[in-house]
């Protein structure tokens, strides 16, 4: 899942307004983040096993927690961070092919072999995000503008990835 | 030598002193280019509606 994982974001911060949205956005990317550095250092895995395996999650949920418990003291919180860490995985399940562990098979939909699929999965965790998020913004007269800018952005951002990856499948990975 | 072709020996080339293949060096720099427009997007609007 690509700008999908932004919609569990966007929820998260219903279920914990106090946690900052940078903390949820970098919470819902962390096995990207780490997928990234592991390829720059060169010890990248092409079944994604140090990024997105069932105990590389767990243990990227266990530290979110930590870190954030400790620094903000707020478990509930923590609780959150830990859950829309894992979250990534749920959702990768669904629009990718994923490793489960060392050893173990691979699951997932694959819907990136289908773009219309996939646009409809991602816009349908998007615009469940955005309808959660609303509430949380300050009151306005029209508040529906303000979750149609968000809902227009992020199905914008996922159109044009599914565009590009209809256009550059021969790209190869890390 | 036609220009994009020294343009495209030339990145190689620097990227191959660097230590990094281009391969994966363009892997992670769209990953990595995605992943702040995808957290940078809607942080900033988030930012504009709770002026």
């Amino acid at each position: 899942m690509y700008i999908g994982h932004v919609g569990a974001a966007l929820a998260a911060k219903r279920v914990r307004r106090s946690i900052g949205l940078l903390v949820l956005l970098v919470a819902t990317y962390t096995p990207d983040w780490i997928d990234a550095g592991l390829c720059v250092a060169g010890v990248y895995n092409s079944r994604e096993l140090l990024s997105h395996s069932i105990p590389a999650v767990l243990l990227f949920a266990l530290i979110g927690f930590v870190a954030y418990a400790v620094a903000t003291r707020d478990w509930t919180g923590a609780l959150v961070i830990a859950a829309v860490i894992l979250s990534h995985l749920l959702l990768d399940w669904i629009t990718g092919y994923k490793p489960t562990w060392p050893g173990g098979p691979m699951i997932g939909l694959q819907l990136y072999d289908h773009p219309l699929a996939d646009f409809l999965a991602e816009s349908i965790v998007i615009f469940a995000g955005a309808l959660l998020y609303g509430p949380t913004l300050p009151a306005r007269r029209r508040p529906w503008v303000d979750i149609s800018i968000m809902l227009g952005a992020l199905l914008s951002l996922q159109l044009t990835i599914d565009i590009a990856h209809v256009l550059m499948k021969s790209l190869s990975k890390c | 030598m036609a220009f994009e072709q020294f343009a495209a020996t030339t990145s190689a080339s620097l990227l191959m002193l660097a230590g990094i293949p281009a391969d994966r060096f363009l892997y992670a720099f769209r990953l990595i280019g995605a992943l702040l427009v995808a957290t940078l997007v809607p942080l900033l609007i988030d930012r504009r509606f709770r002026r």
